[in-house]
């Protein structure tokens, strides 16, 4: 009866939560993948206060900095995954075909273990996006993977600029118009909920500035959702659109002329190798898969060498996952466009950095390896274009977050009480691309 | 001689309806006085030998030769202790549930359901469900409370809740009529909006702005009419006034840290008069609560302890499943130490009591109070914390002249093993429980031998500790040594025995450390199960079995 170990009351009182503060240390001697500034041998990277503070050689540190030696090895920036359903707990508003008030920032999960599963494979940031249920869906929420807290707010990268979720073709069209016979049924009633939305709101805008410039006496009635679509058409909200056709890719890109949108990211646009000059010329984006296909009928004209012809046409192209377990592995993802295309290295690394950062706005503070930048960090075993290279660890803001070496077997950060005590740490279940989680469990299956 | 008579005839009345009803029902006047009691006036307060008088349903003196009225009901208190009757401050007492659900039909446009299947009621008064004759009135009572914070069953937000006397001989059981607004992160039901916790949330930014503008043209309309459009008058949207103006507080229902954190979050945009109800462990949320000066209500629905399996020595151990137990274990007491660290941090809480079933409540206190949450805060936070709360401080919460006359009298002190509840008066009116004497069992008769050798076992997580307690009763004395596998002796201390439950307590050393370990178990037969509490640790199951005596 005595012999209880002490360990056993570290262990209970160690759960109190570490703050998520900001992190020094040096990687020693690594091979650099800067992204923007080449590649750099032998080269050392120092983090101080959470940022980059200094690229060079036999930098030193001050004394009580943790040191990590990289020698053999390759540093590179963070992957940033541009389309993800990760660590949030709602991704589908899926009752009105505009919920651009709605927002997956307000219910971001930091008990999802799949963000630990997603360090892992290297990535430190993601989109968590709304889902594709709606013509205009929520707005989405970049999030960098501070795992371990139990406080959302702590995953939310507090400047990154805002983004929405907009959908095409088949599921706004299931399900509003087939689902409760409301625009859209059709691809034609798609674009007229853009036009609606935007024509409101642009007359929202304007009966709120007459009011506050006192030229009527009486407020317009509040709606945060003509707010929001309102902000799109001020640039102050990046579009990030679901969208397979060509046609449809055009459609969009018109209704944004026609209304002055200019900051417009297209996601998965598997069609987009077709319209490809003209995405370039109006310089939207496009977020791919590397090979992923052929799961709705609209879905299956699609190449792996998409990403390819994008970024070869001037197209600012990135590979994203829109999967807990795709996330794992965006390198070989972005490997894929080397054997599909023949990107060069630094083309092929770009996807998951540089280009998905810009993406969201952010690559003024991550998506390569500069001075000043987040000390977002992976370090490969081998070249990260490698089928052999496995991730080493992952630093976000200079704290180690993934480290193989020290991988516990449970990473889970909250357990509930009264939850059957599980045979074995259970996997979610992917039947289906996550854009519609929560929308076919209810509408197509029957549920 | 008339006066005699006139004096029989009302005491026939009287006897004949006390054989017709409910003996407390024939009481002509709401007078009472306790003889003879121990007061408790509040949480902390040392007892005092003394009287009570209630006057229609008041306290109208405390102390030595009082003074009662002549058609007072007496209780002979001696050998009783007085304390106020516990304050619920959030439940659904006396609000049943709706028995039958109408299929609700089919909303025409999902986006647009209005506001009722939307879940958004605000204008909803909890008396529109109230019935005070529900069984949870009396269940609630029994346990020791006088008074409740009922609050409307429904959606994201439910309406405006009372606070009222746990008494059914009353024509209006109301103190406070529509204290506080309601809500939750509650979806609305069916696939209609808001159909997730963003819809809900954005909705509450779109209702609070709503509301706000909405305020502002009434009043401009109500200085001016001229000329200008006439306001929308919506009753759900007006509703909200009282508490956007800060005289109505918001009771928001948040169980789990993540939950607590996102209403905090959500209300630095809002800013509503927050309290956070029915919290049931936000340890990484405190230092937020703390400093954003919130109030909370903490959930008295607890997660048992995990049930102990039989230890199987033919198999070998399974250390993954156990790892696993063990981390369970873990959540569990972060559950149970929630009260004790809110405690420490000094936030200004007491209990809700909206998911808790009403024969769990004793047990759950009992827990909370084993984490080393104090009988003071327990106490408190049963009567004075929840009055303060609920703003009726002038009125209950404490035995104090001019105050209800909600009290309960015990048989013992309070927190005391096996005290009971024998009378719960609310607002004068004495409602006796009577103590349910258990029949001699055959359980009772066969346990009465305690004393040999017993073989224990403790689950602690990741491994087993077992050792070996010897026991000796005499004339319900127990004295007893247990020993470690590793041959260590301590003496039990404390050890208390009743039939079929054993308490005791032992020092043991952890590491150099002495630690006091708290045995408490059911004994049936040959066999022992409960639970050892380890320091600052927690409870672990524990199981016994008697070895066999040596024949004689």
């Amino acid at each position: 009866m005595k012999k209880i170990l002490l360990s056993h009351i570290f262990l209970l009182f160690a759960i109190a939560l570490i703050a998520q503060d900001r992190g020094n240390v040096l990687i020693k001697g690594g091979t650099v993948l800067t992204i923007t500034k080449g590649v750099r041998e032998n080269t050392d990277v120092l983090i101080e206060d959470g940022k980059i503070s200094k690229i060079g050689q036999d930098l030193k540190a001050k004394s009580g900095i943790q040191t990590i030696d990289a020698k053999g090895k390759f540093v590179m920036p963070g992957i940033i995954d541009a389309h993800s359903h990760i660590g949030i707990d709602a991704v589908n508003e899926a009752t009105s075909p505009v919920t651009a008030e709605v927002w997956v920032g307000d219910a971001i999960d930091p008990y999802d273990v799949s963000l630990y599963r997603a360090l892992a494979g290297g990535v430190t940031i993601s989109h968590a996006m709304h889902g594709s249920a709606n013509a205009i869906g929520g707005q989405c929420e970049t999030i960098k993977h501070r795992y371990g807290t139990e406080d959302p707010e702590i995953l939310r990268m507090k400047d990154a600029p805002r983004t929405i979720k907009f959908a095409l073709g088949e599921n706004p069209i299931r399900v509003h118009g087939e689902g409760n016979r409301i625009t859209p049924n059709t691809r034609m009633g798609v674009e007229q909920v853009f036009r609606n939305a935007f024509s409101e709101a642009r007359a929202y805008r304007q009966s709120w500035n007459d009011y506050n410039a006192g030229k009527i006496a009486v407020a317009p009635t509040y709606s945060l959702r003509m707010e929001t679509v309102a902000d799109i058409l001020d640039g102050k909200i990046i579009i990030h659109c679901h969208s397979y056709r060509a046609d449809e890719i055009l459609m969009l890109m018109d209704v944004c002329k026609d209304f002055g949108v200019s900051k417009l990211v297209f996601q998965h646009v598997n069609e987009g190798f077709k319209v490809a000059p003209e995405l370039a010329d109006f310089g939207a984006g496009a977020s791919v898969f590397s090979d992923w296909w052929a799961y709705k009928f609209e879905v299956y004209y699609s190449t792996a060498y998409n990403a390819a012809i994008l970024t070869k046409n001037g197209v600012l192209t990135s590979i994203n996952s829109d999967s807990g377990e795709l996330i794992r592995h965006l390198y070989h993802e972005a490997a894929k466009s080397q054997k599909y295309g023949d990107l060069t290295d630094n083309e092929a690394l770009k996807l998951i950095t540089i280009n998905p950062a810009k993406q969201l706005g952010i690559d003024d503070k991550v998506g390569s390896i500069e001075e000043g930048k987040d000390g977002d960090i992976v370090i490969f075993d081998k070249h990260p274009l490698s089928i052999y290279a496995i991730a080493q660890k992952t630093l976000v803001d200079g704290i180690v977050e993934f480290d193989i070496e020290n991988d516990a077997e449970d990473m889970r950060v909250y357990i509930n009480p009264e939850a059957e005590i599980p045979a074995y740490i259970q996997e979610e279940k992917h039947d289906h691309d996550r854009c519609m989680q929560g929308v076919y469990e209810s509408v197509f299956e029957g549920h | 001689m008339q006066r005699i008579s006139i004096i029989l005839v009302l005491l026939i009345i009287a006897t004949l309806n006390a054989a017709a009803q409910d003996p407390s029902d024939y009481r002509l006047s709401k007078n009472l006085v306790i003889k003879n009691v121990q007061i408790i006036s509040k949480a902390g307060a040392s007892p005092i030998l003394g009287d009570i008088v209630i006057e229609n349903g008041i306290i109208t003196e405390i102390g030595l030769s009082t003074k009662a009225p002549n058609d007072a009901e007496i209780i002979q208190g001696d050998s009783l202790f007085a304390y106020p009757s516990f304050i619920d401050a959030y439940s659904h007492t006396a609000v049943p549930k709706h028995e039958k659900k109408e299929d609700l039909p089919k909303v025409k446009n999902p986006g647009q359901p209005g506001y009722e299947r939307a879940g958004i009621t605000p204008n909803r008064l909890v008396e529109e469900q109230l019935d005070i004759t529900d069984k949870s009135v009396e269940e609630m009572r029994k346990l020791g409370f006088g008074i409740s914070h009922c609050v409307p069953r429904g959606g994201m937000i439910s309406g405006q809740g009372s606070i009222i006397l746990l008494t059914d001989k009353n024509q209006s059981p109301f103190i406070k009529k529509n204290i506080s607004m309601n809500g939750s992160m509650k979806s609305a039901r069916g696939r209609i909006y808001p159909s997730t916790v963003i819809g809900v949330m954005a909705k509450y930014r779109d209702l609070v702005t709503q509301a706000r503008n909405s305020q502002t043209h009434e009043n401009k309309y109500e200085s001016n009419p001229v000329g200008l459009t006439r306001p929308n008058y919506d009753r759900e949207i007006q509703a909200l006034y009282p508490t956007l103006a800060g005289k109505q507080k918001y009771f928001m229902q948040g169980e789990e840290a993540k939950d607590i954190h996102r209403i905090i979050e959500l209300n630095n945009s809002l800013k509503l008069p927050l309290v956070i109800a029915e919290l049931k462990e936000a340890n990484s949320a405190l230092e937020k609560i703390k400093s954003n000066n919130l109030t909370v209500l903490v959930s008295l629905d607890l997660p048992d302890t995990i049930k102990m399996e039989k230890v199987d020595s033919t198999k070998a151990p399974d250390p993954k499943r156990e790892a696993l137990i063990k981390r369970k274990q873990e959540s569990i007491s972060n559950y149970h130490n929630n009260t004790k660290a809110i405690i420490e941090k000094g936030i200004p809480f007491a209990f809700s009591f909206l998911n808790v079933k009403a024969k769990d409540i004793p047990k759950n206190l009992e827990m909370i109070r084993k984490t080393g949450a104090s009988d003071e805060a327990v106490l408190s936070a049963l009567t004075t914390d929840a009055a303060k709360i609920l703003g009726i401080s002038n009125v209950a919460g404490s035995l104090e002249k001019g105050k209800f006359g909600n009290i309960i009298l015990t048989t013992g002190l309070l927190f005391e093993e096996d005290r009971h509840i024998a009378y719960n008066i609310v607002e004068g009116i004495a409602y006796k429980n009577e103590k349910k004497t258990k029949k001699p069992t055959k359980e009772n008769s066969e346990a009465g031998s305690l004393s040999g050798s017993w073989v224990l076992v403790a689950s602690l997580g990741d491994n087993d500790q077992s050792g070996t307690l010897v026991l000796n009763e005499i004339d319900g004395n127990i004295s007893g040594t247990i020993t470690s596998t590793e041959g260590i002796d301590s003496d039990i201390n404390d050890a208390s025995w009743n039939g079929n439950r054993l308490s005791f307590n032992f020092d043991s050393e952890v590491d150099q450390t002495e630690v006091n370990m708290q045995v408490d178990v059911r004994v049936s037969f040959d066999s022992m199960i409960g639970t050892i509490t380890i320091g600052p640790l927690g409870s672990f199951p524990l199981e016994g079995s008697k070895s066999p005596s040596p024949k004689k």
